[in-house]
């Protein structure tokens, strides 16, 4: 079992797991672990910042998706990863403002969750891969607000994997700084959400949700069933595996 | 009903060529009017619709790469065609005509820009020299993946006498280019240079002109040797998220409007013109007005 570590200090909640590749992989035990903490984080009226941290050298390195069947999808799978309980609609509608510390590889569900952050700073050897072939629950919408539509798009059906300097041009992450000082860069960012009145956060990330909600966001997590579905059906993707 | 002369409907299968490279999965779309920057008349929008239509439903093809031959991309519609205008017994340019244009061309769901936005193999745009009006919003604005030479000129130009209303109101192009720089577009007809397009979202790859067709053909490769179940799964969440966002149906009310402008008393009217003079004498005219950009001066890098 992977370990999910929940601690709080100073305004400050850390979510520390080794990688976040078991999302990638599907593991639905470790999802739920990890939808609670940010849940009992958020929650929290002594935390105005949640700060989602690997402790190994890669936030989410690539693994095998471990995807369910198609007769799986709309149960387990559902429950644990695309319902509005699950992980990554706890993050994205947390009541507080969620930092992604992204260093390493962060591929996969890495990027899902980075996406349904508020902030994200990485480190110089942050390389970022698309999400959406492998993590159906991958919100598109969330993508094409962040970086724009057509670079959303390129990500999508190109594949390609960014630089953390290409992540920072576009937009993807908010700072990029040597490896040695992110967690440092990490303390002063949410140092600044700290110094702001805990209603004005909440009553922000409300508003926040309308906004995401007239963008599309949430009808975007609505098909994610779909999307799974359809991802389990094709499998490899090669057509003679179909025959 | 098909609209255009005899003519033009005999000219459109040579003014735009179709391959297929089997063994790359590549499809080649290429426009070939070279000595009107590649204007797409009704008819070639149509033959494009029906070349859509068949690069879909062939198996061999998984991406189709949209390009022009000659100095440009394509610099919009024909708008030298009585189509889209009023007919004999209308008096003057009216709601159904208007509406008739804008159904047809764009919205409709049948239309133009549909046909590249829900394909369901993946574009690719391949621009250079002039990209604007409707190459602008209903061919770049809607594929997949752009690629543009450096020097490309891209916009919709052609508000400077149709008013900026379809550039500035579409979802798409503002989810693409940022709120601020749709309205550039639109308010000014100021075209953008491949590499400002590449800064702003809308251009994934610039390059120099001479390596552009050779950057598009490795782009598009790379992308044909995906498994090709994996290329229908991700196309087909993107036309749905792109539902979800409705960025894949372009603004008919600019369009409209367009039909229903009315000059300033020291403004050209430019159907006016059009009428006297015909529609490259109302365009060398239109380029004469004081304070209008003109798109043939330098691009911002």
């Amino acid at each position: 079992m992977t370990a999910v570590d929940l601690r709080t200090a100073d305004g400050r909640a850390y979510i520390e797991v080794p990688s976040f590749a078991p999302l990638t992989a599907h593991d639905p035990d470790f999802a739920g672990r990890l939808a609670a903490a940010v849940v009992e984080a958020s929650d929290d009226d002594h935390v105005k910042a949640i700060v989602l941290r690997a402790t190994g050298p890669d936030f989410a390195p690539a693994t095998p998706t471990g995807f369910p069947s198609v007769a799986g999808t709309p149960t387990t799978w559902h429950r644990a990863f695309a319902a509005s309980t699950a992980v990554y609609q706890a993050t994205c509608f947390a009541k507080k403002v969620v930092v992604a510390e992204v260093r390493g590889a962060c591929h996969g569900a890495g990027s899902a969750l980075l996406l349904c952050a508020d902030l994200a700073v990485a480190s110089e050897d942050a390389a970022f891969g698309s999400p959406f072939l492998d993590v159906p629950e991958s919100n598109f919408v969330l993508a094409a607000l962040t970086i724009r539509l057509n670079r959303a798009k390129s990500w999508l059906l190109r594949g390609q994997t960014y630089t953390a300097a290409d992540a920072l041009r576009i937009g993807l992450v908010n700072r990029v700084v040597p490896t040695g000082r992110l967690r440092a860069e990490t303390e002063r960012m949410t140092a600044a959400v700290r110094g702001m009145p805990l209603d004005g956060v909440t009553m922000s990330k409300m508003l926040q949700q309308a906004v995401y909600d007239a963008h599309g966001v949430g009808r975007e997590f609505d098909l994610a069933d779909h999307y799974a579905i359809h991802r389990a059906a094709v499998g490899s993707g090669l057509a003679e595996e179909r025959a | 009903m098909k609209y255009g002369t005899p003519e033009s409907i005999a000219a459109a299968a040579g003014q735009v060529l179709y391959e297929v490279d089997e063994t790359a999965g590549i499809a080649y779309l290429t426009l070939n009017r070279p000595e009107k920057h590649n204007a797409m008349s009704v008819p070639m929008r149509d033959r494009i619709i029906d070349l859509m239509a068949e690069a879909g439903d062939d198996a061999r093809v998984r991406v189709i790469v949209i390009r022009g031959n000659g100095k440009s991309f394509c610099s919009g519609n024909e708008i030298n065609e009585q189509w889209g205008q009023k007919r004999p017994h209308e008096r003057r340019r009216t709601l159904t005509v208007g509406y008739r244009y804008g159904a047809d061309m764009a919205w409709g769901r049948l239309g133009f820009s549909q046909a590249i936005s829900r394909s369901p193999k993946v574009t690719v745009a391949q621009l250079h020299g002039y990209c604007a009006a409707a190459a602008y919003f209903m061919i770049a604005c809607k594929a997949d993946v752009v690629t543009a030479a450096e020097d490309t000129r891209i916009g919709a130009l052609e508000a400077r006498f149709l008013g900026p209303a379809g550039a500035v109101a579409s979802v798409h192009i503002n989810r693409i280019l940022g709120m601020k720089a749709a309205r550039r577009t639109g308010f000014t007809a100021m075209p953008m240079s491949g590499t400002e397009a590449h800064h702003l979202g809308l251009v994934d790859t610039v390059v120099p002109a001479a390596d552009l067709a050779a950057a598009t053909g490795e782009i598009a490769s790379a992308i044909a040797t995906r498994p090709p179940g994996h290329l229908l799964y991700l196309k087909s969440r993107l036309r749905a998220a792109e539902g979800v966002m409705d960025t894949s149906v372009p603004s008919i009310t600019g369009l409209l409007v367009s039909h229903f402008l009315q000059s300033g008393p020291d403004e050209m009217d430019f159907w006016k013109t059009a009428k006297a003079v015909g529609v490259g004498g109302a365009l060398d005219a239109d380029k004469k007005r004081k304070g209008a950009a003109d798109p043939r001066t330098g691009v911002t890098a």
